[in-house]
């Protein structure tokens, strides 16, 4: 009897210990969690920087062949683009005409909207590709190795000789 | 001897009274130097009454004229507003110039310009592969583009990227075809040519030479004229002593232009919108014009001359308000002086 005793509490005893390891797990995956939350959280702000402000970076970091920034109603005069469907943007272009240099970010209000927007700047390339091919050898290497790009809600063209290290800016900056 | 001088200054002064009353506006005074018979004091006196009257009225006109002619800054913004500029990668940079000349009449201008666009590629089929200036979001032909764009003028600039294709006879065909569509899609518009600029000295390529461009810009301008097209010479301001492309001007050591020269058409396509407005350009729009006439002859009324009697000679003229010279006749032993009232200019001519 009195083993059967010991032995019951024994295992009363083991239960209880093991009850409270799990009891005192609890609390430590609670905070590894909320410590993941945190950093998600801030990893949310920082996606959030401005397309203007991811432009100065990239006029800070490279150097720009004469940009010229164009305005709502030229882009949307020429190439179509719905100015109302966009949440911020930047759209640059070499103002000396013998360069193709370009660089187009764009953040819709919608996702719906991103698929137009691919296509208008898919003929900002056509159009510079035609016009260099045969008329500005080495600018026309530069656009035909450039391509429209898209991420969440972001839509951005890229083509200009520093094409990486531009890409790279924005590509950090909106993920 | 008395009454014979008596006789004579009456004579003179009848007809010096039947010219003021026949014609107040205008006098052509012509006074001898022969003194025997032609210097009295009466004679003097009516001539130089004739004189002062007929200076104020000639003052009193030109002021008048002079308001009426005057174009505003505001009407020559104004011609732009509803104007296309239509050419290639040199006409790119003009729009690229313009666009960022905010609160200026520039702005308002639109363009439908890209690098290698020609006369030539324009008559294309728009395609893949085709050159068109992209407008509403869409590669379009340019009368299909000016037809949406409800404008009044349309310039073209072209011809760089043409002479080696289709040389100038060529080139010029496919620019009135050009030209045709156009006025086919929109009859109404107003239709001006831009010279062809220069290359800088040596760098021109083939039939890309200043000379051939030069004998370009001659084809241009006899177009415009057999067609009532305006007519812009872009070339001259650009040009250095030589004839070729300023260097100050050129932006790549060939053929663009930098932002200098850009300041150069600002004031240039002003300047030709202040002739066109007020009429002292020589290439007005729909009223073609021969060779052989000038518009400032085309538009003169018809001038009289009639040879008076032995020592005078009168002469008549009703001039138009864009008249600017008026013939005249002196013997060699007379002095004349005339004045005229009309035109831009006076000109004032003695002779002996």
């Amino acid at each position: 009897m009195k083993r059967i005793k010991i032995k019951r509490y024994l295992l009363m005893l083991a239960g209880v210990m093991l009850l409270g390891g799990c009891a005192d797990s609890a609390p430590a995956d609670t905070a590894s969690t909320d410590s993941t939350a945190t950093v998600q959280t801030e990893e949310v702000k920082k996606e959030a920087k401005a397309i203007a402000d991811i432009y100065d970076e990239i006029t800070k970091s490279v150097t720009l062949y004469s940009p010229f920034c164009w305005d709502e109603e030229f882009i949307s005069n020429y190439y179509g683009i719905d100015v109302t469907s966009l949440e911020e943007y930047v759209f640059s272009m070499s103002e000396d005409a013998t360069s193709a240099e370009t660089i187009i970010i764009m953040k819709a209000k919608d996702s719906a909207s991103v698929a137009g927007l691919s296509d208008c700047l898919q003929m900002v390339v056509d159009e510079k590709k035609n016009e260099m091919e045969n008329y500005l050898p080495e600018q026309f290497e530069i656009v035909a190795k450039s391509s429209v790009q898209t991420k969440d809600n972001y839509v951005w063209l890229v083509i200009s000789e520093n094409a990486d290290a531009i890409t790279k800016i924005i590509e950090d900056s909106i993920s | 001897m008395k009454k014979k001088q008596l006789r004579y200054n009456m004579i003179t002064a009848g007809m010096m009274l039947t010219l003021v009353v026949s014609n107040p506006t205008t006098a052509y005074v012509y006074a001898s130097e022969n003194t025997a018979l032609g210097q009295s004091a009466g004679t003097t006196t009516n001539i130089e009454i004739s004189q002062e009257a007929s200076e104020e009225t000639t003052t009193e006109e030109a002021t008048a004229l002079a308001d009426v002619m005057e174009i505003s800054e505001e009407e020559i913004d104004a011609y732009f507003a509803d104007s296309v500029f239509v050419g290639d990668s040199i006409m790119l940079g003009f729009r690229n110039y313009c666009m960022k000349q905010k609160d200026s009449f520039l702005n308002d201008i639109q363009f439908l310009a890209a690098g290698s666009f020609s006369v030539t590629n324009s008559l294309w089929d728009v395609n893949e592969k085709s050159v068109h200036p992209v407008y509403q979001g869409k590669k379009r032909q340019i009368w299909e583009s000016i037809s949406m764009m409800d404008v009044k003028r349309v310039f073209l600039f072209f011809g760089m990227n043409d002479l080696n294709v289709s040389g100038l006879e060529g080139t010029c065909e496919k620019y009135q075809q050009l030209i045709s569509n156009i006025k086919e899609k929109s009859p109404d518009v107003e239709i001006h040519i831009i010279s062809m600029t220069y290359t800088l000295k040596g760098a021109g390529k083939g039939k890309l030479k200043n000379n051939i461009i030069r004998e370009f810009n001659v084809l241009l301008q006899d177009m415009a004229k057999d067609n009532g097209w305006g007519y812009m010479d872009m070339a001259t301001p650009l040009a250095d002593e030589n004839g070729d492309l300023a260097e100050k001007y050129c932006s790549d050591g060939y053929v663009h232009q930098s932002r200098a020269a850009y300041d150069v058409w600002s004031t240039q396509i002003r300047d030709y919108a202040r002739a066109q407005l007020d009429g002292t350009t020589e290439f007005p729009i729909g009223v073609p014009t021969s060779e052989d006439e000038t518009v400032e002859e085309a538009s003169m009324e018809e001038t009289i001359v009639e040879e008076a009697t032995t020592s005078q000679e009168v002469i008549k003229d009703t001039p138009s308000p864009r008249s600017a010279s008026v013939s005249s006749a002196a013997t060699s032993e007379c002095s004349f002086e005339f004045r005229h009232t009309a035109g831009f200019s006076a000109l004032a001519t003695t002779t002996e």
